[in-house]
């Protein structure tokens, strides 16, 4: 991705230029999808959550602190959007009962639907503020800083709470596996 | 009891265990079935959140997402910078509670300033205050008399205080 001068588009923006935010759409929109993704668990609600996030960028990029990191604004938008998302829709994953799960073999793409599911379900068992880091650092690839920023917290606060999502994902994970 | 201390350690990172502890769980897990279990399924997960990390997006739902979002900002383009923000109590907690605290505190003083506080006494709503005091001279029965008028507020009362000189002057 060639760097682009995030500032001087948000400028343009600012002064009327809508098609200059295409810019930045083109360039973020991959980043937020796949984020949405892992925190919806479907590429639907994933999409919808993007575009929303885009839109209420846009009508709030006054607010901008141009100090700040553009991706890591946008993508709180996004997580707080879909935080919400799941609260308002009290999302629930199938349950592992309702779902069995088959001998794991990787090539079986059943088999593999299968465990995405229940890493969904360990997943949406995390309190908020654990799912929240967890997804950013560790699915995401996000550095100590860009998650502290997306979180509005201190970087050390970051990877105490990954650091504990990661042990109580594997505790779940293991119980969803053995119920 | 055992495989429960086991369990503890496999959920914790691998760096955090100790050298005794990491030979004590290799050796649990060549002779417990169920634990071994759990310590194939924790592969799994690694494995899972590898894959997860390299999902990629579907190329033909990313194609129109600027198309959409453009349709929505074009129906409300105006970006306008209001004049006035709120207090962002998260962002500047000392700000946001110190200024309205010292305004409240400010309004305090200045009200104390103004009521004196011999004003603000309970007891003060109790004692009787004269308002006036009228003095007529006049003559009863012929002899000279005083009649004093006192009105008092609170409660408002009217006393008529007579004065007769009873002394016969004329002899």
């Amino acid at each position: 991705m060639p760097l682009i001068d995030e500032i001087g588009i948000i400028q343009e923006c600012l002064a009327g230029n809508i098609e200059d935010f295409g810019i930045l759409v083109k360039k973020y929109q991959a980043l937020l999808m796949r984020t949405a993704y892992h925190f919806l668990g479907n590429w639907d609600d994933a999409k919808d959550a993007t575009q929303t996030t885009f839109i209420k960028a846009y009508r709030s990029l006054f607010s901008f602190r141009q100090d700040r990191r553009f991706s890591s604004w946008l993508c709180r938008i996004l997580v707080n959007d879909c935080l919400d998302r799941l609260k308002s829709a009290h999302r629930k994953y199938k349950s592992p009962m309702d779902n069995p799960i088959r001998d794991k073999d990787p090539s079986d793409p059943l088999s593999r639907l299968a465990e995405e599911d229940l890493i969904r379900q360990a997943l949406s068992k995390l309190p908020k503020k654990r799912r929240r880091a967890f997804i950013l650092v560790d699915l995401e690839g996000f550095s100590g800083p860009e998650a502290a920023e997306v979180l509005g917290c201190s970087e050390s606060t970051v990877r105490v709470t990954v650091m504990k999502a990661r042990q109580q994902l594997r505790k779940i994970y293991i119980e969803l596996n053995e119920s | 009891m055992h495989c429960r201390k086991i369990r503890e350690w496999l959920v914790k990172e691998p760096e955090s265990l100790s050298g005794h502890q990491r030979e004590e769980l290799s050796n649990h897990l060549k002779t417990c079935d169920k634990c071994n279990l759990a310590f194939q399924h924790l592969a799994n997960l690694k494995n899972e959140i590898r894959r997860a990390k390299e999902t990629s997006v579907p190329q033909e739902l990313i194609q129109d997402i600027w198309q959409n979002v453009r349709l929505n900002i074009e129906k409300e383009p105006i970006l306008v910078k209001p004049k006035f923000r709120s207090l962002q109590f998260r962002r500047h907690p000392l700000a946001a509670w110190g200024i309205p605290s010292f305004a409240v505190l400010c309004i305090l003083f200045i009200f104390l300033l103004i009521k004196p506080w011999n004003a603000l006494s309970p007891e003060n709503d109790l004692k009787p205050t004269s308002l006036d005091v009228a003095i007529e001279s006049a003559q009863i029965d012929g002899k000279p008399a005083q009649i004093s008028i006192f009105e008092i507020r609170n409660p408002d009362m009217t006393f008529i205080w007579l004065d007769k000189n009873e002394t016969d002057n004329g002899g």
